[in-house]
């Protein structure tokens, strides 16, 4: 034991696979759209004793990059209907045969915002007055969540959500054109529709 | 006859006076000095949430923020799965039997070049200091606990709890995906056969009738994201902590993540997701078979 913490060379602690493994869940998200913001906020808060003794005062400035995410929660169902090619329908109704284009229809959720996250590696504290002590993690990270909820609002005003859509068709396309589908027609769930979908990180 | 009270002393007039007076002043120094330990008990219990809507503490609190749009991207990242994890931070990178003072004490009789009321963070990244993985995440932990003014020795014990996500998947930023289909000209889509082809089953081969097989190349799996969740997870105390020691705690806790993320296999379990949705995606338009290379 002596030798082994002189020369450092102690067995690790073994991993515990199963543990770690049992931290995975399935998602199927498509995130097809980024916006980021920049949040510069000021947060002051002060505390008297009997109305004129300060006791506590404390000033906070910083910034933090927000990025808002959006796409399609592939989870909520994505179904294709091949429809045939249009030789065969031509055929069918006894038109004269044309070269056949295939066609897929693709039953699709409706975009939504998938993610509102603060990135914690831009934060970018200018100043902290603590006299009093130093900021409760609550009270800036309660006034950040009220920011996130302002900017996933102006993402969608923005339109995120149709950008996000027009990329997701995108990739579809061409995922479905690989396949042999030259003619690819989106369709949008009835299910969930777009304004009920839950934004992550915003509460309702 | 004496006719004389005794219950004040006799004393001439004006002394008399000054005596009744002296008293008031005491008794109202006494009240005075009551009602002041009362305001104050009251004070600390009301701040303490004791006497709702009353306190003799008067708080001000002034929020402001603006926020600027500063870019936006197009992205093509097809996440498959995720790891969740809440690590109690510094606790969790402190395990049992091990002291920041016995790894250092090792650390400095074999290592005197090291200046370890400095160097901590140095020590704990160099290779050759000769530290186990989890004797270097602890006095990372350390250092980045005292960065942060965390207080998390007794009696204060202040600790944050703080939950990580890594998710993998694929990218296709990079790919004739992300530039969309045309049929016309054949070379605007001859690039996406590098990543899906469509063969014939051949009758009895692999037992069918014959049919059409897709054959897809998926892009390489990785992680495609880290992030902290930006509120402390709960149940946790509201600790003293600026969005300073934040950072540099996530920092921390996320890089930590990804290699637990690694050994949970998030990887193989990423592929495993998206071979699943996509064969089922293929069988669905019509295809009856799906290999992956």
């Amino acid at each position: 034991v002596v030798l082994c913490s002189v020369c450092s060379c102690g067995v690790q602690k073994p991993v515990d696979y199963e543990a770690l493994q049992s931290r995975l869940r399935s998602v199927l998200q498509v995130h097809t759209c980024e916006y980021v913001y920049k949040d510069i906020s000021y947060l002051a808060e002060s505390e008297k004793f009997l109305w004129m003794i300060p006791t506590a005062d404390r000033k906070l400035l910083y910034s933090v990059k927000v990025r808002v995410r959006a796409g399609l929660d592939v989870s909520k169902g994505l179904h294709v209907r091949p429809l045939g090619s249009n030789a065969d329908r031509q055929q069918a109704s006894g038109q004269q045969q044309s070269r056949g284009t295939k066609s897929i229809e693709v039953i699709l959720p409706p975009p939504c915002v998938l993610l509102v996250d603060a990135d914690e590696a831009s934060i970018h504290q200018y100043f902290s007055e603590e006299y009093g002590g130093r900021m409760n993690v609550s009270v800036w990270q309660s006034e950040l969540e009220k920011v996130k909820a302002r900017i996933a609002a102006d993402a969608v005003k923005r339109g995120i959500l149709v950008k996000a859509e027009a990329n997701a068709h995108t990739l579809i396309k061409a995922l479905l054109g690989a396949a042999g589908f030259d003619d690819v027609r989106f369709v949008q769930s009835e299910d969930v529709p777009a304004s009920s979908a839950p934004v992550p990180g915003v509460k309702p | 006859m004496n006719t004389e009270k005794t219950t004040e002393p006799s004393l001439p007039p004006e002394r008399r006076h000054l005596f009744r007076t002296g008293l008031l002043v005491k008794l109202g120094f006494i009240g005075g000095f009551v009602l002041l330990v009362a305001g104050i008990l009251i004070g600390v219990a009301a701040a303490r949430g004791g006497l709702p809507g009353f306190s003799l503490f008067e708080k001000h609190q002034v929020a402001e923020s603006s926020v600027v749009f500063e870019n936006m991207r197009d992205l093509f990242v097809f996440d498959t799965v995720e790891y969740v994890e809440t690590v109690v931070f510094p606790f969790d990178f402190m395990p049992e039997g091990m002291s920041g003072a016995s790894i250092l004490g090792r650390v400095s009789s074999a290592n005197p070049q090291f200046n370890l009321a400095s160097d901590v963070l140095k020590l704990a990244s160099d290779p050759k200091a000769g530290l186990l993985p989890e004797e270097r995440l602890y006095l990372k932990a350390l250092q980045i606990a005292n960065d942060a003014g965390l207080r998390f020795a007794s009696p204060q014990r202040e600790f944050v709890p703080v939950t990580v996500v890594v998710r993998a998947g694929f990218d296709v930023s990079g790919t004739p995906f992300a530039q969309g289909y045309e049929k016309e000209p054949a070379e605007k889509h001859k690039p996406l056969g590098d990543y899906f082809k469509t063969e014939t089953i051949q009758p009895g081969q692999t037992g069918r009738l014959g049919g059409t097989r897709a054959v897809l190349r998926l892009p390489p799996l990785t992680i495609t994201d880290i992030r902290i969740e930006d509120k402390a997870a709960t149940p946790g105390p509201d600790v003293p902590l600026t969005p300073a020691g934040w950072k540099i705690i996530s920092a921390l806790v996320a890089s930590d993540a990804k290699s637990r993320a690694s050994n949970a296999g998030i990887i193989d379990e990423a592929r495993k997701n998206a071979e699943s949705f996509l064969r089922g995606l293929l069988l669905e338009a019509g295809f009856d078979e799906v290999r992956f290379e």
